[in-house]
């Protein structure tokens, strides 16, 4: 893919970004369990064959100089210095969302994790979100192919590692797209929380469930919605029967509107080619203090919520609140150990309380038919959710495949059994992935 | 077709180790020709008398006998002539003190070369009981432990901090010279205090403070050049607000 506003690869060699709006928060907040690390898993039919993968991320790393950051302490604000050093590719030792710690994995906040027939990639948020961690895939997984001699489609649609950088995907969007001078959105009240304890030490685990995409695509047909609003819609009724569990004090105490996160790529809104943050958040929730809702109910709140809140213009006004904080004078000219301490205060006393939930649906990952064909499942693992959070999902598709992965902190799989047995008894087959 | 025992990756056929885990593979037959090879070369290093074709742990061993023999054969000389000379051994404590302090510092920094604190705490310890013995010749104890002990713990403190800080600054140029300047104002200071306590029995700072306002204004210059003009001068990116 030729750009000609593109610059050459080997301009980009020594540079330094400042983070992007919503990497702002991550050095702050991420330490060994809130790790701010998600995972792309591909299943392939066969076993990688070592060699051609090495090859194959050689090959296209440097097409990708934005990801191969360092993450630097300013004095105002942490920043990411380009490193000319080789992504890793390691043994996957089953150890998921590992944080990136200085002196490992090149000090790069990428890795690779390879065992048998599978190949993970691992992203610090502070670098990018699902929309460019699923190109580097689907370049990596390209180049792969092509390396053990499979024909690669011509008008297959991807960045292709010998094409040239292009400048804009190196911009922060959030900042593209500021608006000066429009209205912030108001501030939320705090929702509703599972009350399941949290497991000690190394506590992240996680639970892949595979859904036939028809059968749920048929079922989304009959309110008639996306796949994705069904799913969410799942989400927060398996969180209203959480809450309907509770003893009446437990009721008492917690709050009673549920709220999930739901990411929207933002690329899909504004015209951004930014390979690095920009998804923003729809928030589809249920206040319980006006009564109980039934499935069919809030299936059509999440639509709602989704189809108004999928708007330029209220994106705008929430990049304007966002960037807009980032942007005061006052916070910018504290010295970074203070801001740490004022930005961790502020999450964890408002931050961490607004959602109950959280889903992310990265879309399908296609590579025409033949290429496809090669691969088994891809799977989405989201990051450890914070304390308050507990647990959340990644979703992804593939062929007739939508995966599901919970990622979870606490002791207890008593919500995703109640997920599960929702979908039982929508009549949809599952599996669960024991791989 | 070949799998790695270890991550089940695919490898090449003419893979030794696996290059995702480090595993090693496991051969079906040994290749035969190969020890033929090492055993040859273990061989030809047995009998080789070229020096140059030593490694640097061989030359170090020789380096140590060689100095040993001389050192230790000198020593002997020295009593010799000193007990035919004077029927007693006198003056030759000196040398032979000086002898085996010499072999003692060449044993630590050939036999044990890469263990950086060993060396230290090696010679630190050879220089302590050289000076100690050089007190003692003169049968009593007079300037060791006021003087030498503390001005020697104090030289080598500084040495050591010198070496820490260094190692963990890059580039090492302005910096390393303004850590020793530095270090040479601290250790004028502790010398100044520790004679003067030695002489008088009190503490009188004159000449040393001089030296200390002499050198640490031109360590400060230094200082100020080294984070001025380190590797990446853009100060933009550490300071952006």
């Amino acid at each position: 893919m030729n750009h000609p506003e593109g610059i050459t690869n080997e301009l980009i060699t020594d540079f330094w970004l400042k983070l992007d709006n919503a990497a702002k928060m991550y050095p702050v907040l991420s330490n060994s369990e809130f790790t701010a690390v998600y995972r792309l898993s591909v299943r392939l039919k066969e076993r990688v064959k070592i060699l051609s993968l090495l090859q194959a991320v050689r090959a296209i790393e440097n097409r990708f100089p934005y990801y191969k950051m360092q993450l630097k302490k300013g004095f105002f604000w942490y920043y990411l210095e380009h490193i000319n050093v080789p992504i890793t590719v390691q043994q996957d030792r089953g150890i998921m969302c590992r944080k990136f710690k200085k002196g490992t994995d090149n000090n790069l906040l990428i890795r690779i994790l390879v065992k048998e027939n599978r190949i993970n990639i691992e992203f610090s948020h502070i670098l990018t979100d699902g929309a460019g961690a699923i190109e580097f895939l689907k370049t990596l997984l390209i180049t792969y192919f092509s390396s053990i001699g499979i024909n690669i489609p011509e008008n297959l649609n991807y960045i292709h590692p010998d094409g040239r950088v292009l400048k804009e995907e190196l911009e922060d969007s959030y900042h593209k797209y500021f608006k000066k001078n429009i209205p912030r959105v108001s501030n939320l009240p705090k929702s509703f929380h599972l009350p399941y304890k949290l497991k000690s030490s190394s506590r992240f685990h996680t639970m892949t469930v595979i859904l036939p995409k028809d059968q749920v695509k048929n079922l989304a047909k009959r309110y008639p919605v996306s796949s994705n609003i069904y799913l969410v819609a799942i989400y927060l009724y398996t969180l209203q029967n959480v809450y309907r569990e509770l003893n009446a004090s437990q009721q008492q105490k917690n709050n009673k509107i549920l709220r999930i996160q739901v990411p929207v790529n933002l690329r899909n809104i504004f015209p951004s080619k930014s390979m690095r943050n920009f998804t923003l958040f729809i928030l589809p929730e249920i206040d319980l203090r006006l009564g109980v809702y039934s499935f069919d109910e809030i299936i059509k709140k999440v639509y709602h919520s989704m189809e108004l809140e999928k708007d330029e213009k209220l994106f705008s006004r929430i990049i304007s609140r966002n960037v807009g904080n980032e942007k005061n004078k006052i916070l910018r000219s504290i010295p970074l150990f203070i801001k740490k301490i004022i930005l961790k205060l502020k999450y964890y006393s408002l931050g961490a309380k607004l959602y109950s939930g959280e889903l992310t649906n990265m879309g399908k990952l296609d590579l025409t038919p033949r290429l496809n064909n090669l691969i088994d499942s891809v799977a989405l693992v989201p990051p450890p959710p914070n304390k308050a959070l507990k647990i959340d999902c990644g979703v992804i598709g593939f062929e007739n495949k939508l995966v599901l992965t919970f990622g979870n902190i606490t002791r207890s799989k008593n919500f995703e059994e109640k997920f599960l047995n929702i979908l039982s008894n929508h009549g949809i087959n599952y599996e669960i992935d024991h791989a | 077709m070949r799998i790695c025992q270890n991550c089940g990756v695919e490898l090449e056929d003419n893979m030794n180790y696996c290059p995702l885990c480090g595993h090693p593979v496991e051969r079906e037959s040994s290749p035969s020709g190969k020890h033929v090879e090492i055993t040859a070369n273990r061989e030809s290093q047995k009998t080789a008398p070229d020096i140059s074709r030593l490694n640097t742990l061989q030359m170090n061993k020789l380096i140590w006998e060689v100095s040993s023999i001389i050192l230790l054969s000198g020593t002997i000389v020295v009593i010799l002539l000193n007990l035919i000379l004077n029927a007693k051994i006198s003056w030759s404590v000196y040398p032979i003190i000086f002898g085996l302090s010499i072999f003692a510092y060449i044993s630590v920094f050939t036999l044990w070369q890469k263990k950086t604190w060993t060396q230290i705490f090696g010679s630190l310890a050879i220089t302590l009981l050289m000076l100690f013995f050089i007190d003692l010749a003169n049968n009593t104890l007079q300037w060791f432990i006021p003087v030498a002990l503390p001005l020697v713990v104090a030289l080598y403190t500084i040495g050591v901090a010198i070496y820490i800080f260094s190692t963990k600054t890059k580039p090492r140029g302005f910096i390393l010279i303004a850590y020793i300047f530095t270090g040479i104002a601290i250790l004028m200071m502790v010398l100044e205090a520790l004679l003067s306590y030695y002489q008088f029995n009190s503490i009188n700072m004159e000449w040393s403070i001089i030296v200390l306002i002499s050198i640490i204004p031109v360590a400060a210059i230094l200082f100020y050049i080294h984070f001025r003009l380190k590797k990446n001068p853009d100060l933009k990116k550490i300071f952006h607000i």
